[in-house]
């Protein structure tokens, strides 16, 4: 029988309440909406149990959690067949702007969408999740290294499906 | 990519989310953790199992890999690793294992590592205090491509002991949640291969400078419904190296 120790609970509630917002978020661009509740609840399930195994930086043990809910993910998936990279959703436009959305917005959400998987998961820990190479590699299971040269190949491939203008300037600007 | 930013799915939590949350959160810190790991030594630290290995409680995940395909490649007979693919997977695997706060990695030396198509496996130890850590992970032969990373790692008060002559000891057994199961541990002098037959499998076990380690798509361990773990029976051959076979060889210990 495991020991508890006295201040595991408390740790573990201070993590679940810093993380909370960003794992949902999480499951929220991987998975459907209305399941993304349920993902994250079996994935802090499994943090809780595997606690001692937590990162004790803040950012480390967020990333780490991201990846248990991308394990959990694609565990739920096995049904459709292997799947070994999560697709990553975007909106058609922005949610911050009113109004039409802009023509590079839409060839953005349309060149993102033209992605693999693999290369959308690679971008999106960067993008939306702001993880170091490290952190991200520990999410992918992958080496930084690996990560790293994922992440330019998935850079190149989203500029090749943009048209030139401003987004492939920002792009190239963002990967130098 | 701010502009990527722009077009992110995700919400903030509504209230009624986070309610839910907080309900949820208490229901997680009522369940006790019960990880399926075990280590046929003397325990000074607990086991420390991989990320994954909690998700095999909480999903139930089938073997096989629920599709029946993510293992199919598996061979009962191993195969050595390539210098290239050692450096590769084993890069990856170490930095899987950072997550261990008492292994030390500038001390833990590569023992042995094997292929079972597309998986590798890979074990890691070091003696006073006696630790091992040991890998899975998937490489396609001839790519740079590591996924699916598992580890798990453990340790005892002391050196390890050694198998006698002609015998063999059993270490770390882990299951993972896809239904994988891996274990090592020591082979006595004059060792000269080791076969674990379970569950309608035989698998030849890498052998190699006094340790062995195997591992199969099946469960080693089992709940038994009253949350105890059970082991599902298995038995081993031991070759020695004159020729003989030792059937249905008992641990040393």
């Amino acid at each position: 029988m495991t020991t508890l120790q006295p201040d595991r609970e408390g740790r573990f509630r201070a993590l679940y309440a810093d993380a909370y917002a960003d794992v949902l978020a999480f499951a929220q661009r991987r998975g459907h909406p209305s399941q993304a509740e349920d993902v994250v609840a079996e994935a802090f399930l499994v943090v809780w149990r595997r606690f001692e195994d937590a990162p004790r930086r803040r950012d480390d043990a967020r990333a780490w959690v991201f990846g248990i809910v991308r394990h959990c993910l694609l565990n739920a998936r096995r049904g459709q067949g292997r799947q070994d990279a999560l697709e990553v959703r975007v909106a058609s436009a922005s949610r911050n702007e009113p109004g039409e959305p802009s023509a590079e917005l839409i060839d953005l959400a349309a060149a993102w969408r033209r992605l693999r998987p693999a290369e959308q998961e690679v971008l999106a820990l960067t993008v939306f999740e702001d993880l170091t190479s490290a952190q991200a590699a520990r999410v992918l299971g992958i080496s930084a290294a690996t990560y790293r040269i994922r992440l330019m190949r998935a850079r190149r491939a989203l500029r090749g499906h943009l048209a030139p203008g401003a987004f492939l300037t920002e792009l190239m600007e963002a990967q130098s | 990519m701010k502009s990527l930013r722009a077009l992110d799915v995700a919400t903030a939590p509504t209230f009624e989310q986070y309610e839910r949350a907080a309900t949820t959160l208490d229901r997680i810190v009522a369940t006790p953790p019960d990880p399926p790991r075990r280590f046929a030594g003397r325990r000074t630290w607990m086991l420390i199992p991989a990320v994954a290995a909690a998700v095999a409680v909480v999903l139930a995940a089938a073997p096989w890999g629920g599709d029946g395909r993510a293992y199919a490649t598996w061979t009962p007979v191993p195969v050595p690793l390539t210098s290239a693919e050692t450096g590769l997977v084993g890069a990856a695997c170490r930095d899987d294992m950072r997550i261990y706060k008492d292994l030390d990695l500038d001390r833990a030396e590569l023992v042995l590592a094997e292929r079972r198509g597309e998986y590798v496996a890979m074990v890691y130890r070091y003696d006073n205090p006696g630790s091992e850590a040991s890998c899975l992970a998937r490489n396609l032969p001839g790519t740079d491509d590591v996924d699916e990373v598992k580890t798990t790692a453990s340790g005892s008060s002391g050196p390890f002991e050694k198998a006698p002559a002609g015998r063999f000891l059993e270490g770390a057994l882990s299951v993972f949640p896809e239904g994988v199961s891996i274990t090592e541990g020591a082979a006595g002098p004059g060792v000269a291969g080791l076969t674990i037959h379970t569950e309608g499998l035989s698998v030849q076990a890498t052998v190699h400078n006094g340790r062995w380690v195997a591992w199969w798509p099946g469960r080693a361990l089992v709940e038994d419904g009253n949350g105890e773990w059970r082991d599902v029976p298995r038995t081993y051959d031991v070759l020695l190296n004159d020729g003989r076979t030792i059937e249905d060889a008992r641990p040393a210990r």
